[in-house]
């Protein structure tokens, strides 16, 4: 792992909700174009995490820093959601939440136009401004579409597509905000093996063609194996290995860990 | 300056009577039961008749002044508890039934609220009337330089007893159980044997009466008239945020402390039209620094 | 579940009786509320004069009607009930579809009947008042009116334009024939703009005589010395040209890119000719309205609809709640009164009123910003009350604040609109009745704003809102400041309304407080919710329509009703749209979506949180 080229460099994070300790003195980083994966059992912090690395939380203590490109740097502490994904940071949601009632297409270009300038007046009066970026912005959302196999399904509103294109979906609306990194919370919940298989290829792709990083959550220890270069297992908050899947495996903290929590989880689920 | 306080003080009561209703449901719903205010007006009414022909002679003992007082309040409480619960019947349970989106609630209490303050206008008048009152006028207790009167005093006893009762259904009957299971997860709630309709009834049935006792006391001490639950409702509204809605002592403090912070400035604007202006400049103001009010916004836990 | 159970006959059951039972009250309950008006002296006189009296037997027979009628549809939809075949709508529909492909030319022929009588009724309904309206012979009579051929042609062109399709379809168009190239295009639009002027100019009188004719006569209406001929012929040119622009332009976009819009459900011939029609009536009715008409048209018909469509943007666009627009309404007509020196307190200049709209828009604009900007942020009930506090403060202190407003007594006469330019002179006419040069002014305002307001919709803006609206969370993971745009419908919204404050108080003259009661914010939005959220067409047609019974309803009523008892109506209406039909009259396609049931779960209460501040927040 390279140290001079990151891309996420969280330091001692450390998030409280009342007398709950979410996380504790975590720290993880990123290099630019990695797939890095968040592995751990329920309740373990990882959408806590996310969450702080979004700006939805601010944690008490701690830095997070986020390195757009190799000699910038912005400090995602106490920024608003908004000014995050506007710096380059997207991400998906755990329970996926498209616009139901606007189509396809409209729920990628909504994305897509995340970077456009066009305001209220230049949009009542069409303003050259506005004529070009809804040219290029229904460009845009059409490659998107192209590239995450949706295309055919461009007018169809978005709560009537079946469960997978979904996800794919909600991939590509914050594929649209043009993001150097990508934030995936579980990514393949829900979904069947032959999608699983799909989304696998996907995220390659966007690692790889689009030269997005990406973060991701994950259950199926499968789909994080295959995909992923390193990892972070997170229990009670705290990180408790790192390291390649290789190594992960066999690590015998992570597999007391998740033997406990599996048997939890089969008793509660 | 202290009459003005003691004013502030008992008027504040009563608006932290109203304030409860607004509590209550927010506690339960998540929403804010804009028809409260008829609620309000309905039980000055009611309150308005029972003692318009119970009060027929011309002098009374002061027993039966006692018992008519007791009287009135049952009354307005009644015909409160049961509008509040054919609003939740008619405007909101239906749309619970579909899980519509919160702006339809919002808009349907609007238009019950506009509904019965227009029936009630059509069918007894709009002019304003002035209540019988059971109350002697002729007790004054001087204190600090405030004077309070007998009516101030009933206010007094009446929302402590009433409050106490509320507080302690809540926090330890079987019914006030279920209001606290309903307020924490509903979902929950209903998957452990609580049956959510009745008890949201009965969280409006409570709040209801609150506010037909309220509309009695404001319909005494000013005018019956089909519009006048608006700006007391408006205020008590008011006075729920600032102790923290959905917290049933917020309400009880708000009250007070709003009309404490209404009354006092008039004292020295000698404007009393400014009253409102006040309240509602707390209002904003309170939502500006303070969004979970005096006391924080939890029913059950604090309560 | 129970084992005793009691047995209902035809497979009813209690819910069954509680809906008849409910209906029967709705009935009586609207037998009171159509009942006479009561006192508090003898509180029982209203109710015994609407139950116990022959006022009662129609709503009792509607009551157990509309009982009937429930059961039976929710009989049905349970499929314990089975209605005869031939009376399903989709039966019905399949029927109607057969014919039209077996007879196609008696469909259409019947069709256009019917577009040609509905023509004349209209040509008829909105004509000079005359003692045998909409009779036959009245009807046949329109014929002679020059009018009526516009309101047929509108009548009749989406058929034309149907008929012309199916035809090319059928018989594929030589490419680059002469009667498709853009000379030939330029010629239909002349030649369109020619019969316009012909048939349906509003500014002529309605009837044919040959004199008109004539190019050398004095008479200010001759057809060819009219100005609006030439302007009608020079629109339908213009019209040809944005037309082959536009088809030139998707020509050249459709070799660079695949993509395609999605197919609007109704072309865009159709809807111009639509648009057109709707302008061609709103110009040209109210000329033959009578005086009541003519003066309601503009204070109580056109300002409320300009507030609604303002209003939709704040609440159509982005959902929020504003119960205190009537504030900003007021701010710019007690703008207005200022800057026309109506108030005790004097401006430094005096202003045309032309230049107070734009002061006006930013007054008001401002005062949404400051109240919004604090509130937005929380909760959408919120803003909510904090706007009812807002125009209910508004409304004390111009009540009260005698120095400043003159109070309750009114103010002086705030200036109307006037061109006073060297050469120039016009003031338009503070009449109450019989005028329409105000009326005329406030269209000059709403068609640009509508139009504004259309493409904001569509744009990058309304998308944002549309994704706030949504899911607040997921627009603000993908960028959109969600308090940024919130401030922004607000502010759009109350400078909509302070225009209309503007004009209105300059055909008024002198303010009173009650005119800005906070009921009349509470009516504008119930316009917005019964024509429909979001829906710009919906709000333009329901506003009129509401504001049109309520006024038609004061001097024609078959029930006992009064200006007051509106808002008892409206009430009951609003619960009703909120349980039956959230939509509105005419929905917008977005909100449709948003309206629609959800899979019915437990009733749960919980659902209200979880759908507004979602887990995250």
């Amino acid at each position: 792992m390279s140290t001079d080229d990151l891309i996420f460099d969280v330091r001692d994070v450390t998030l409280r909700f009342g007398g709950v300790t979410s996380l504790n003195n975590v720290s993880i980083q990123q290099s630019r174009g990695e797939i890095l994966a968040v592995i751990g059992p329920n309740g373990a912090g990882k959408t806590s995490l996310f969450n702080c690395l979004t700006g939805v939380y601010t944690p008490q203590v701690g830095e997070i820093i986020f390195h757009p490109s190799q000699d910038q740097s912005v400090s995602i502490m106490g920024r608003l959601p908004h000014k995050v994904t506007q710096a380059g940071v997207a991400r998906t949601f755990q329970t996926s939440r498209m616009f139901n009632a606007l189509t396809t297409f409209e729920n990628v270009k909504i994305g897509v136009e995340a970077r456009h300038k066009t305001g209220p007046i230049g949009a009542m009066l069409h303003l050259p401004r506005r004529n070009r970026e809804e040219r290029e912005s229904d460009q845009r959302t059409l490659e998107l579409l192209a590239f995450v196999g949706l295309e055919h399904r461009m007018n169809t509103l978005a709560d009537s597509l079946p469960y997978g294109d979904r996800r794919r979906l909600e991939i590509a609306r914050a594929l649209g905000t043009n993001p150097k990194v990508l934030l995936l919370d579980e990514p393949a919940a829900g979904t069947n093996p032959s999608e699983k298989l799909e989304l696998t290829d996907l995220i390659r792709r966007i690692n790889q063609e689009m030269g997005v990083s990406i973060l991701l959550i994950e259950h199926d220890m499968r789909l994080v194996m295959s995909l992923a270069e390193r990892l972070y297992v997170l229990n009670f908050g705290e990180v408790i290995a790192t390291g390649p899947p290789k190594e992960i495996q066999e690590n015998p903290a992570v597999i007391t860990a998740y033997l406990g929590t599996t048997e939890t989880e089969g008793v509660s689920g | 300056m202290a009459s003005f306080f003691v004013l502030g003080i008992f008027t504040g009561l009563i608006y932290s009577m109203v304030a409860l209703g607004y509590t209550l449901v927010y506690g339960v719903l998540r929403l804010i039961n804009f028809a409260h205010s008829e609620v309000l007006m309905t039980g000055a009414f009611a309150g308005y008749f029972f003692l318009h022909y119970s009060m027929t002679g011309t002098s009374f003992s002061t027993p039966f002044r006692f018992l008519l007082l007791i009287g009135a309040i049952a009354v307005s409480g009644i015909v409160g508890a049961v509008l509040a619960v054919v609003i939740e019947r008619f405007a909101y349970r239906p749309l619970r039934r579909r899980n519509a989106p919160k702006l339809t609630y919002l808009i349907s209490a609007i238009g019950a609220s506009y509904f019965i303050l227009n029936f009630v206008g059509k069918e007894f008048g709009r002019d304003p009337t002035a209540t019988p009152q059971p109350i002697t006028q002729n007790f004054n207790v001087t204190i600090f330089g405030g004077q309070i009167s007998a009516f101030d005093i009933s206010v007094l006893v009446v929302t402590l007893i009433l409050f106490f009762i509320t507080n302690t259904l809540v926090s330890h009957s079987k019914i006030g159980r279920s209001i606290r299971a309903v307020a924490q997860d509903s979902e929950t709630a209903s998957l452990m044997g609580v049956d959510v309709n009745t008890t949201i009834a009965s969280t409006f049935a409570i709040g209801g009466f609150m506010g037909g006792v309220a509309g009695l006391f404001i319909g005494m001490s000013a005018q019956v008239s089909y519009n006048m639950g608006f700006t007391p409702a408006l205020l008590a509204f008011t006075a729920a945020v600032l102790g923290g809605i959905g917290n049933i002592k917020g309400a009880l403090i708000g009250g007070v402390v709003l009309g404490i912070l209404m009354y006092v400035p008039i004292y020295w604007i000698h404007q009393p039209f400014y009253e409102p202006v006040i309240g509602f400049g707390v209002l904003v103001l309170v939502l500006l620094f303070r969004p979970t009010g005096l006391l924080g916004e939890a029913l059950g836990r604090s309560a | 579940m129970s084992i005793n159970e009691r047995k209902w006959p035809l497979g009813l059951d209690k819910d069954d009786l509680r809906l008849a039972v409910t209906c029967f009250f709705g009935g009586l309950l609207l037998a009171v509320m159509t009942g006479p008006e009561g006192n508090l002296s003898s509180p029982g006189f209203a109710f015994q004069h609407s139950i116990f009296s022959s006022h009662v037997y129609g709503f009792v027979i509607f009551g157990l009607l509309l009982g009937a009628l429930s059961v039976t549809r929710r009989k049905s939809k349970m499929g314990v009930w089975e209605l005869p075949v031939s009376l399903r709508l989709v039966t019905v529909k399949e029927k109607i579809r057969t014919l039209t492909n077996t007879y196609p030319a008696i469909i259409f022929g019947v069709v256009a009947f019917i577009a040609l009588i509905a023509a004349l009724l209209v040509a008829d309904f909105t004509g000079p008042l005359v003692p045998n309206k909409l009779s036959f012979g009245q009807l046949l009579h329109q014929f002679v009116n020059s009018r009526t051929y516009g309101y047929i042609s509108i009548a009749e062109a989406p058929l034309v334009i149907r008929l012309v399709r199916t035809r090319l379809k059928k018989s594929t168009p030589a490419q680059g024939s002469i009667f498709s190239s853009n000379v030939a295009t330029v010629i239909y639009g002349l030649v369109g703009g020619f019969l316009f002027a012909l048939f349906a100019d509003p500014w002529l009188p309605p009837r044919f005589r040959w004199s008109y004719f004539t190019f050398g006569g004095p008479s200010n209406n001759a057809f060819f010395h009219h100005w609006t001929t030439y302007l009608w012929i020079v629109m339908g040119g213009l019209l040809a040209g944005r037309y082959i622009f536009v088809k030139t332009s998707d020509i050249r976009r459709a070799k660079t890119q695949r993509f395609r819009r999605p197919r609007a459900e109704v072309s865009a011939s159709t809807r111009f000719v639509m648009y057109a029609g709707c302008l061609f009536v709103a110009v040209e009715a109210p000329k033959y309205l009578n005086a009541f008409w003519q003066s309601t048209i503009y204070q109580q018909i056109g300002i409320f609809v300009l507030l609604a469509i303002g209003l939709n943007v704040v609440i159509g666009f982005a959902g929020l709640l504003d119960l205190g627009y009537v504030a900003f309404y007021a701010l710019g007509a007690y703008t207005n009164a200022y800057f026309t020196g109506a108030l005790p307190i004097h401006p430094p200049f005096i202003l045309n009123t032309f230049f107070v709209v734009p002061i006006a828009v930013i007054v008001a604009m401002l005062a949404g910003v400051l109240l919004g900007l604090p509130t937005l942020r929380l909760r959408g009930d919120y803003l909510a009350i904090v706007t009812l506090g807002f125009g209910e403060i508004v409304y004390v202190l111009i009540s009260n604040l005698t120095s400043v407003t003159d109070g309750a007594g009114g103010t002086g006469p705030a200036g109307g609109f006037s061109i006073n330019l060297p050469g120039i002179h016009y003031a338009w006419s503070a009449a109450l009745t019989g005028d329409l040069s105000y009326y005329y002014l406030l269209l000059g305002f709403m068609v640009p704003i509508l139009f504004l307001f259309t493409s904001l919709n569509n744009s990058r803006v309304g998308r944002s809102w549309a994704a706030i609206r949504e899911d607040e969370v997921a627009a603000t993971s993908l960028g959109i400041n969600p308090l940024k745009y919130k401030v922004m419908a607000f502010a759009i919204g109350a400078s909509t309304s302070g225009v209309a404050g503007v004009l209105s108080s300059a055909k008024l003259g002198a303010l009173f407080p009650s005119d800005f009661a906070l009921q009349l914010s509470i009516f504008v939005v119930i316009l917005v919710i019964f024509g429909g959220m979001g829906s710009i067409v919906g709000v333009l047609v329901g506003a009129a329509f509401l504001n049109w019974v309520t006024q038609y309803l004061i001097f024609h009523s078959f029930i006992d009703y009064q200006d007051a008892d509106k808002f008892m109506y409206f009430g009951a209406l609003l619960i009703l749209a909120m349980i039956f039909r959230p939509q509105g009259l005419v929905p917008s396609k977005r909100r449709v979506r948003e309206f629609e049931d959800e899979e019915a779960g437990l009733g749960s209460a919980d659902a209200l949180g979880t759908a507004v501040e979602g887990p995250l927040s």
